[in-house]
């Protein structure tokens, strides 16, 4: 119960925080723009017309499903990718505030285990972003759906595996903060980290580039660790893809998650074992 | 236990956890790159390759005497066969490209490899994989092009009737046996590269225009229309007849509807993905276009019936179907992804395998042969 | 029974270069529960330390440690206990009652709003009750920290400089509110750089110098080292008679004795009036805190 408890706090803390209620208000007024600016006109099961501030869209003259398509997965990608930057942003100083000299000796006094302080963090945070991106979600389906009659439901397993993904970043962004008690640092761990997973979902591709021997071997090794961050991304913009692509989703699921507990367990030791 | 030596023990169990973790991600690990095929090609217009490659086919007809000059503009000698009814119906197959293709390995997968090509090679000493160049499907016949300089058409055709037709053609006639003469068939000869098939009639008549002879008219496919790997015309009748016979897209297509367009003009790419544009035309705008919508709501039905029934395949062939308005008709793009038909080689191939090694055990063991299969091909393809 | 038992408590910190250095040497300290303590010692001593380690916050690096007869990493003996660090950080949005709140849920104290409004009137932030602690000035988040640290009516008390920042009137009352807690039963430790707080608050002392418990005992007995008396008799007091009793004059017209204990001074004051000495006044002879500590460091030096 301490967990959520300490959850809770995390999230009424980042209710108040200035850039959670930027990220709700600028998905709001995103949408809110969107469902102004947006025209799509359903007619027999295809889509007759779109236009976006007025001009017309390349998108039309047929099925509805299919048209609406490029949309959905434009708006996955944005979710995805944008919901994965933001987090890394504006959760980068959660945790070094609640390590503060003052705050930390106060919370370790309280009732709390020091694993219970951490996961509860990093549930909280977690809870923050899936929060922000099924709001997102919710509401994007909402706009597109009442407009056109078709519903949906790709951005919600969107707004999934971004919470996902940014699982895996924050990991490495609370852990360092067991070390380095700093925002900056934990946010460019998070930027790093997001770099070398669109880095690590392409290193099939990327690797023939590198001369044979221990630079790629290295590049091999080294990237196969890192959380497939763009494979995710792919696939929750476009989950219409061919099924050997998507049989690669649970196994990508699972690994991403062992990566996060390997850097959790590592960072709860090393957590543990700390003086403040 | 000091908590150096506690974080110590905590590292195997991490390494443990991330190699998992990466030998998980790394199962079924593919190159990344996004779903629908950026590399279809829809033909919408003849590229500069294509014009390159029909001015090396135009050539000069051939003078009618020995002194004469050559008449008019050189032609593209298949192009000139092609009927010059607008009514008729001409396809045009790049049969050397497409070979060499995505989809040609599909086919040739489909047929079962080369070992009945190599039989009619030993028969007729043409090889319809190097030797053919293109070939022509009319209402009238058929017209092949190509080098067929090995050939042996007098032991090929022995009891046909031979006569000789302008300065380079000679045709066979067949044996006739139909009962009123209505299986009449012929093939004719043009120098070493051109073969036509049909009735004696359609032979003497596609001859003629080949030298230029006889009636002066304009053949139904242009040359600016020669792009693509497959092109063609389909005139009003032929199209009229097409959509409303039965069964297919015809059966269900309005009646008011099955006339609208007059005329279809179709391309297709296949150097790697499929991309087929068919372009209706009619008289009437506003028919043309209640035709394009039909078609367009028919897409919808028929992809969302494939998703009902599990058709996945038929999905995603469907979801690249797309009809766009112009200002004399509409054009229905049909897409084939070249790792769709790199499926369809490989499933051909092991249906054929398992034939193959069905009927090698049934040799075996003294049994009759079982009888060859007709190669599946998408059945969603045929219907549309 | 015991609040606090430590023995032979040691801590060395020991940097990436390898240097190490000792915060604490060997303390041994026991407080019966009820008692008032009071830590004192110079800067750098190692009394926050000290503190940090009592509650766990820093791991010792030997030693025995009991805190209220536990562990003080068992969550159950955290919550009968309340802290005030040295320089608390509160989260800036919050108002006292959401933050009071907050800790009352972590100590799994079920307070109702009047309770928590009680407690920050009792700490004196009824005026401050609606505004956010990020304008609060230094007194103000102290008094709050210390009204956290009362949350769930805990056994134990360990404050890091609870009136830091407060004004001298503000010092009376949280004297005040100590002194309540106290007389309810609880065991206080406190560390205070203000003597004269601790010497007001505190029935026990220890001195804390370069990691290690150099003095420690009841506050009276640090002060009264030797038993000293200065008395006044009235004028006409014989001086012969006295000097043969042993009292000594002294430049102000006192006098002073050395008696071991009450009966003894009593014995030596009857035969004073005896010979005709009246007596006006009687003090004990006692040293302040501050000339305790500085004996203390003195003879460790």
């Amino acid at each position: 119960m301490m967990l959520f408890e300490v959850a809770l706090q995390v999230l009424r803390e980042a209710v108040r925080r200035r850039w959670v209620l930027a990220l709700f208000i600028g998905i709001t007024g995103m949408l809110l723009l969107l469902s102004f600016t947006l025209q799509l006109e359903v007619v027999d099961g295809a889509l007759a017309a779109s236009r976006l501030f007025g001009k017309v869209l390349g998108i039309g003259a047929e099925d509805a499903e299919v048209a609406l398509r490029p949309l959905f997965a434009a708006g996955s990608a944005l979710l995805f990718y944008g919901g994965l930057l933001f987090g890394i942003v504006a959760t980068a100083d959660f945790a070094p505030r609640l390590l503060e000299p003052g705050r930390i000796e106060h919370l370790l006094a309280l009732p709390i285990r020091r694993w219970q302080l951490l996961l509860g963090t990093f549930l909280g945070v977690l809870v923050l972003c899936l929060s922000a991106g099924l709001y997102g979600a919710l509401c994007f389906t909402v706009l597109i759906g009442t407009k056109t009659g078709f519903w949906m439901w790709q951005l919600f397993g969107s707004a999934l595996l971004c919470t996902v993904a940014f699982a895996s970043i924050y990991a490495v962004m609370l852990g360092s903060v067991t070390w380095v008690r700093s925002a900056a640092t934990s946010a460019a761990l998070g930027g790093v980290m997001f770099i070398l997973g669109i880095i690590a979902s392409n290193r099939v591709a990327i690797a023939p580039f590198i001369t044979e021997g221990w630079g790629r071997t290295g590049f091999e090794a080294v990237t196969s660790v890192v959380p497939r961050i763009a494979s995710l991304g792919l696939l929750a913009a476009h989950p219409d893809l061919d099924p050997e692509r998507l049989a690669q989703l649970p196994t990508l699921l699972v690994g991403m998650g062992l990566f996060t507990v390997a850097v959790l367990t590592l960072a709860l030791s090393n957590f543990e074992s700390k003086d403040y | 236990m000091s908590p150096s030596s506690r974080r110590l023990m905590v590292l195997p169990l991490v390494a443990l956890l991330l190699g998992l973790a990466a030998w998980f991600m790394s199962r079924n690990e593919t190159p990344l790159h996004a779903g629908p095929p950026a590399t279809v090609t829809f033909p919408t217009e003849m590229t500069p390759r294509e014009e390159a490659r029909a001015r090396a086919r135009r050539t000069h007809r051939p003078p009618a005497a020995p002194n004469a000059p050559a008449p008019g503009a050189p032609v593209d000698p298949l192009l000139a066969v092609l009927p010059t009814d607008p009514g008729a119906g001409a396809v045009v197959l790049e049969a050397n490209a497409i070979r060499n293709s995505p989809l040609g390995e599909t086919l040739l997968a489909c047929m079962g490899g080369r070992r009945q090509l190599d039989m009619m090679r030993e028969r007729t000493g043409v090889d319809p994989l190097n030797d053919l160049d293109r070939m022509a499907i009319t209402t009238e016949g058929v017209s092949l092009t190509g080098h067929f300089g090995e050939a042996d058409w007098d032991a090929l055709f022995p009891d046909a009737s031979r006569s000789a037709r302008g300065d380079q053609g000679r045709i066979y006639e067949l044996p006739d046996e139909g009962v009123r003469g209505e299986n009449r068939r012929a093939v004719g000869v043009w120098g070493n590269s051109m073969v036509v098939l049909g009735t004696p009639e359609e032979v003497e008549a596609a001859l003629d225009r080949l030298e230029g002879g006889g009636p002066r008219g304009t053949p139904i496919l242009d040359a600016s229309q020669a792009y693509g790997e497959v092109y063609g015309v389909i005139g009003g009748d032929t199209l009229a007849m097409m959509l409303g016979r039965g069964g297919g897209l015809g059966d269900q297509l309005p009646p008011e509807l099955r006339d609208a367009a007059s005329r279809l003009e179709l391309h297709a790419d296949t150097r790697s993905d499929v991309g087929v544009v068919a372009r209706f035309e009619g008289e009437d705008p506003t028919r043309v276009e209640e035709l394009g919508k039909t078609f367009k709501g028919l897409l919808s039905v028929a992809r969302a019936q494939a998703q009902l029934e599990g058709e996945p395949d038929a999905v995603r062939l469907l979801d690249m179907a797309r009809v766009s308005h112009g200002e004399a008709g509409f054009d229905l793009q049909l897409a084939v992804p070249q790792s769709f038909l790199e499926e369809m080689a490989e499933r051909c191939r092991v249906e054929h395998q398992a034939r193959e090694e069905a009927a090698e055990r049934a040799r075996a063991e003294g049994e009759a042969l079982p009888e060859p299969q007709t190669p599946t091909a998408a059945p969603e393809r045929e219907e549309l | 029974m015991h609040a606090l038992e430590v023995s032979g408590l040691t801590k060395t910190y020991g940097s990436a270069l390898g240097r190490k250095q000792e915060a604490l040497r060997g303390v041994d300290l026991a407080l019966p529960a009820g008692t008032s303590f009071g830590l004192i010692g110079p800067n750098g001593a190692g009394k926050t330390t000290f503190i940090k380690t009592l509650l766990g916050i820093v791991a010792p690096t030997s030693g025995e440690l009991r805190l209220l007869g536990g562990s003080p990493k068992d969550p159950a003996i955290r919550r009968r206990l309340g802290y005030l660090p040295e320089r608390l950080h509160l989260p800036a949005f919050d108002t006292p009652p959401s933050f009071l709140r907050q800790i009352a849920r972590f100590k799994g104290v079920a307070w109702d709003a009047d309770q928590i409004r009680a407690l920050i009137c009792r700490v004196g932030l009824e005026d401050a009750i609606d505004r956010r602690v990020g304008g609060f000035s230094k007194g103000m988040r102290q008094r709050l920290g210390l009204a956290s640290a009362l949350i769930g009516a805990p056994e134990l008390l360990i404050l890091d400089e609870p009136t830091d920042g407060i004004d001298p009137m503000g010092r009376a009352e949280i004297r005040r509110i100590l002194a309540d807690e106290v007389a309810r039963g609880t065991t206080l430790f406190l560390n205070s750089h203000l003597l004269s707080e601790t010497e007001r608050i505190c029935t026990r002392i220890g001195v804390l110098n370069r990691g290690k418990l150099v003095l420690e005992g009841p506050l009276e007995t640090l002060r009264q080292p030797s038993p000293r008396w200065t008395l006044r008799f009235a004028e006409g007091a014989p001086r012969e008679a006295l000097l043969a009793l042993g009292f000594e004059p002294q430049d102000t017209g006192s006098w002073q004795l050395e008696a071991a204990d009450a009966e003894g001074l009593n014995v030596k004051l009857d035969r004073a009036r005896e010979a005709g000495a009246l007596l006006v006044g009687l003090t004990p002879e006692l040293r302040d805190l501050e000339k305790v500590l500085a004996e203390a460091m003195q003879e460790a030096a």
